[in-house]
């Protein structure tokens, strides 16, 4: 079992059409003013390599930077927090109040399925996920994502427009058809996506091999 | 994958054989040739002993080379796992093609059992006889006057099919159909599954013109795509009722990934029954009042629900209870309520739910039921307060004051719930609208007129609003599916 890293997941799933962040690769704080600079400001800085998994539990992410003094001070904790890890990730900070989460996985009896819910701190808690079996319609993926409990958050909420549910009808195929002329893929984690513009952005991704 | 004709051999038979019939009346043996006998079978009877007995009145043949060849075709297998083996070439030979194996001692047991069954399944298939359990209670099939089980009870005849992974659920459901009087068509204890399993049931009910409704019990499940595309196909034509057993909350072990420690045992097979459009509910008796409610009722041609009543608070408690779900409790039109303002006095709610509020006389009701459902924006309707009547009459018959007064107002009452229950009936058909009955008196005294005349008719008085609001908002979910 091997995990890809954030930045080629993300790539993987964007070449079967996710919509993901825009960003970069970089080793050291220079790359990642350049990179910040061809991005704009504010940014997210991020730890990144196939060693680097659980980059929440280890603090090696920080959002938000504003202009370069932030985002050099929080390149300093990040190569501190790598302790030898020369491998960041500098992407598009998205603004959006909504997170959602998606995923595909192998079910030992029903073989793949697809998953979407709430994201945010209280995923796991809350357990608002819905799942479809895959290759499926369009329709079936429209009445998994209206079925989850929070489906209010779909509509207008905090002065953001009601979501674009063709659009996060897409992504989800994006991620099914990624998992489906994958073989050796056994799951991924799309989390979080966020809503920005009433459209879905990948902003997080993890996808696992045999 | 089994063709559903081989299937349909064993819910068809010309003719039954029972293989290792008893002379004891606590014994497999003998329960399966009295259910066969006593439900009157529609074809010849025949039943081995290799004592010769006769049994139930009936002489036993000593060996299955004596049945006469060509007359019987399924056989119920009473007999040692072991006996079995020997016993299929015999079958074949006199033309049986299908057979129940009751018996135990297989898969259930461990290694040697499920090597037993393997070689059950393949002597089977070498014989061209097809196999339901082994290890399983029986089956019914009432368009045939079928019991071929060595439990209780034999339902009354109707559309609604079962294959349940449990004996006991497959009898308490059947209970239930006695209980309401609304029927079974076929029914089966799956058992083992070693060679039918649920999935080939499934399509065997999609083929099968007698099943207009499946309850299906589910424990587990070893081909899960096969078994959702055969669940697919049944339910986007008829509904399908699922109980799970053995749900477990429990995510894959040792997950990989969020997605996969979310994705629960019960979640995905929830989601799965949704994505088929098939109903996933609770319980026994859930299970039993949609299945029945699918097989009496006719689809609403939409989601605007009336809610008639002769009881207020009863009234309330089912306007909540639509709140929430799909069903919309209708405005009521103008031209609507000028129609019911001329039939009640003017103290009635003016409002949805229509509380007759006392307001009755003696054609009121079913006068009132004819205005409501032929109006064209009233879907269904949801009739509240069956029985009141009746249980004044009770109370009047039973009474240690009871005068020529009061029992011809008891006999009054009786007749106008018979007339009220009869109404509903001939509404529901003339009108091809669903209406739903409720009342506590349907289990609180169940000769009660009002609700004892619905059952009589096979038309099933729900206890509670809730459930009788649960059943409808699936109607209107299943007519929906229908008409994409």
């Amino acid at each position: 079992m091997t995990s890809i890293s954030e930045f080629d997941s993300k790539k993987l799933l964007h070449e079967h059409g996710l919509q993901i962040t825009n960003e970069f690769l970089v080793a050291n704080a220079n790359e990642a003013v350049k990179a910040a600079e061809s991005l704009g400001y504010p940014v997210v800085a991020k730890l990144s390599g196939a060693k680097i998994q659980h980059k929440t539990e280890l603090n090696g992410i920080r959002l938000n930077l504003q202009n370069s003094d932030e985002l050099k001070i929080a390149m300093r904790d990040l190569e501190d927090i790598g302790a030898g890890n020369n491998e960041f990730l500098i992407c598009e900070q998205i603004q959006g109040k909504r997170e959602f989460i998606a995923g595909y996985h192998i079910d030992d009896v029903f073989g793949p399925v697809i998953m979407f819910g709430l994201g945010g701190i209280f995923t796991e808690i809350l357990s608002d996920v819905n799942f479809r079996l895959v290759p499926c319609e369009r329709r079936d993926l429209e009445s998994m994502i209206n079925e989850i409990k929070a489906n209010s958050l779909l509509g207008p909420f905090r002065g953001e427009g009601e979501i674009s549910i063709e659009h996060l009808v897409d992504a989800l195929l994006a991620i099914s058809e990624c998992g489906l002329a994958n073989p050796d893929i056994i799951s991924i984690d799309v989390n979080p996506i966020i809503i920005s513009d009433s459209k879905p952005i990948a902003v997080d991704a993890l996808v696992v091999k045999s | 994958m089994i063709d559903v004709e081989r299937i349909d051999a064993l819910f068809n038979p010309k003719g039954v054989v029972v293989v290792g019939a008893s002379t004891h009346p606590g014994k497999f043996g003998f329960v399966a040739l009295h259910n066969i006998l006593s439900s009157g079978f529609d074809g010849p009877v025949f039943a081995t002993n290799p004592n010769k007995p006769e049994i139930l009145g009936m002489q036993t043949l000593e060996r299955i080379q004596d049945v006469p060849p060509g007359v019987a075709d399924f056989a119920m297998i009473c007999i040692s796992p072991n006996q079995i083996m020997d016993a299929l070439p015999e079958l074949a030979k006199i033309g049986i093609t299908s057979a129940f194996v009751v018996s135990g001692g297989f898969k259930e047991t461990g290694e040697n059992g499920e090597a037993l069954e393997k070689q059950l399944v393949a002597k089977a298939e070498e014989c061209g006889i097809i196999i339901a359990g082994p290890n399983g209670q029986g089956l019914v099939s009432t368009p045939v006057n079928l019991c071929s089980q060595i439990v209780s009870p034999y339902p009354p005849r109707g559309h609604i099919s079962i294959a349940s992974q449990s004996g006991n659920i497959l009898s308490a459901l059947m209970n239930l159909s006695r209980l309401s009087n609304i029927g079974i068509a076929r029914a089966i204890s799956v058992g083992n599954q070693g060679q039918i399993n649920l999935s080939d049931y499934l399509d065997y009910f999609l083929y099968d013109s007698e099943t207009a409704v499946a309850v299906i019990y589910v424990e587990g499940i070893p081909d899960g795509r096969r078994f959702y595309e055969s669940l697919k196909s049944l339910a986007c034509k008829k509904p399908v009722i699922i109980i799970r057993g053995g749900s477990t909350e429990s995510g894959a072990i040792a997950a990989a990934s969020h997605t996969g420690s979310l994705a629960s045992d019960f979640l995905i097979f929830a989601a799965i029954v949704r994505q088929a459009g098939a109903f996933l509910v609770n319980g026994v008796e859930s299970a039993f009042n949609l299945a029945a409610t699918f097989s009496t009722q006719p689809l609403p041609k939409g989601n605007n629900v009336v809610v008639m009543t002769t009881a207020g608070g009863w009234g309330v408690l089912t306007a909540d209870a639509i709140s929430g779900t799909n069903l919309e409790l209708l405005e009521l039109p103008d031209n609507l309520k000028a129609l019911i303002d001329s039939l009640l006095p003017p103290r009635w709610s003016k409002n949805n739910p229509v509380d007759l509020a006392g307001g009755e006389t003696r054609d009121t009701i079913p006068d009132l039921l004819s205005v409501l459902l032929e109006h064209e924006s009233v879907d269904s309707l949801i009739f509240l307060g069956l029985g009141i009547q009746g249980n004044v009459a009770r109370s009047y018959f039973e009474s240690p004051y009871a005068n020529e007064g009061t029992e011809r107002m008891a006999n009054f009452h009786t007749s106008q719930e018979q007339r009220y229950a009869e109404s509903i009936i001939a509404a529901t058909h003339k009108y091809r609208k669903p209406v739903l009955v409720s009342s506590e008196l349907s289990i609180a005294d169940p000769n009660n007129a009002g609700p004892k005349t619905l059952r009589d008719h096979g038309f099933l008085c729900y206890d509670s609003p809730d459930k009788a609001v649960q059943c409808l908002s699936r109607l209107v979910n299943f007519a929906e599916a229908q008409d994409r």
